[in-house]
């Protein structure tokens, strides 16, 4: 199964992520987002920076490019100033959505050839850098500090941090709301459950910081889920001072930011019909 | 729902050039050039061509547009294309519909965002 990353509401990553793997954004992600699978930026999710997916969903805010291999669908909900560019477009009326589209025609090949320094694909206007919304040059951070580094042979992304905290310095909310469902590749019959569902607590023996990935671990539907591996993260010195000046527990929030969800239930992710009934096919 | 009459029709085979304006809704199957501003409905069916800038109330698209639409709403309906830029308040893009242009919306991001 994939394993899905997830930038947690109350969390705010300056930098960019990168990697093989599926990512949910219910935080907040300042720069850019490349990843060779479903990024989907969950309706309290803000992203600025451009995103480039193999299918992108937007149900949040998102200032910049979305890229899509193949599908960028914008949700109801969403707020969307950037371009959009993908094979497959898909915009639900009611989407709130400022920006140039750009959608291949039916049987031309797939657009897969990407530049990602200039954010786009051959054969499209490359944005311009100084006035396209969204437009961000995405801060390096020094390889020193604070990182999250895939266990080898991993799928999970990189993530180079440079800043990472919470967003408000007000005690953060005890339990953890975040449950997101891995994405299968074909867009199909994939899910995402609505973040409002419980979550099992991780088991108490876990460590809090570092979760070791259980080799061949099966996250089989009906059973208790074994959380699934992921990076270890590690704050910066500043970002540790400053959490400990605002008196949060360091541990407890990594954890929460770490626990993985229990297993998704179904939803389709394919974009319902636009409201099409035999007798209003003109109209509706 | 609205009081139906008669839908302007443009039919397949048909091909109008000029400026159309004024009240109703209008269907083109066949070929509009020129300029269209109606307050009412616009659809253009699967094998409809429109090569002009449209100013409705809705505009439906299964077939082909060339233009900058105005509209309180625009639906861009499977296979059909629309050229041009849209502003409207609400944008609807189907699977298998291609939109090129830029869509123009008010709305407001997040102050921090802007």
């Amino acid at each position: 199964m994939r394993k899905t990353s997830v930038i947690p509401s109350g969390v705010t990553l300056v930098g960019d992520i990168e990697g093989d793997a599926d990512l949910v954004v219910y935080g907040r992600v300042e720069g850019p987002i490349h990843v060779d699978g479903t990024l989907v930026i969950e309706a309290e999710g803000v992203v600025r920076g451009h995103v480039h997916a193999r299918t992108v969903v937007v149900r949040g805010v998102l200032k910049g490019n979305a890229f899509g291999d193949e599908v960028v669908r914008v949700d109801e909900g969403a707020r969307l100033v950037g371009e959009l560019t993908a094979p497959r477009v898909q915009v639900v009326p009611g989407a709130q959505f400022r920006g140039q589209i750009h959608v291949a025609q039916v049987g031309e090949p797939r657009l897969t050839t990407y530049d990602p320094r200039l954010h786009t694909f051959s054969g499209w206007p490359a944005p311009d850098a100084g006035t396209t919304p969204g437009t961000l040059v995405a801060p390096r951070a020094p390889t020193s500090s604070g990182a999250v580094v895939a266990p080898a042979g991993l799928d999970a992304p990189t993530v180079r941090t440079r800043v990472v905290a919470p967003v408000a310095p007000v005690a953060p909310e005890p339990e953890v709301t975040h449950v997101v469902a891995p994405f299968a590749p074909s867009a199909e019959a994939t899910q995402i459950v609505a973040p409002e569902a419980e979550v099992a607590t991780p088991p108490p023996a876990e460590p809090t910081r570092i979760v070791e990935p259980s080799p061949g671990s099966a996250m089989s539907p009906g059973t208790t889920p074994a959380p699934p591996p992921f990076a270890e993260i590690t704050l910066s010195e500043a970002v540790s001072d400053a959490i400990a000046a605002d008196g949060m527990d360091e541990d407890a929030t990594l954890s929460e930011a770490m626990t993985y969800p229990p297993p998704p239930e179904k939803l389709p992710l394919r974009m319902p019909r636009l409201g099409r009934t035999p007798g209003s096919r003109r109209w509706s | 729902m609205t009081t139906e009459r008669a839908a302007g029709y443009i039919g397949p085979g048909l091909v109008v050039h000029g400026r159309l304006s004024g009240e109703g809704d209008l269907i083109v199957d066949g070929g509009f050039e020129g300029e269209l501003s109606i307050e009412g409905r616009v659809a253009v069916g699967p094998a409809g061509r429109l090569k002009a800038p449209v100013t409705a109330r809705l505009v439906t698209v299964e077939g082909r547009v060339d233009g900058d639409v105005t509209a309180a709403e625009v639906v861009v309906r499977e296979g059909g294309r629309l050229h041009g830029d849209v502003r409207a308040s609400s944008v609807g893009l189907e699977d298998g519909g291609a939109l090129h242009g830029t869509v123009t919306m008010d709305f407001d991001l997040p102050a921090d965002l802007d």
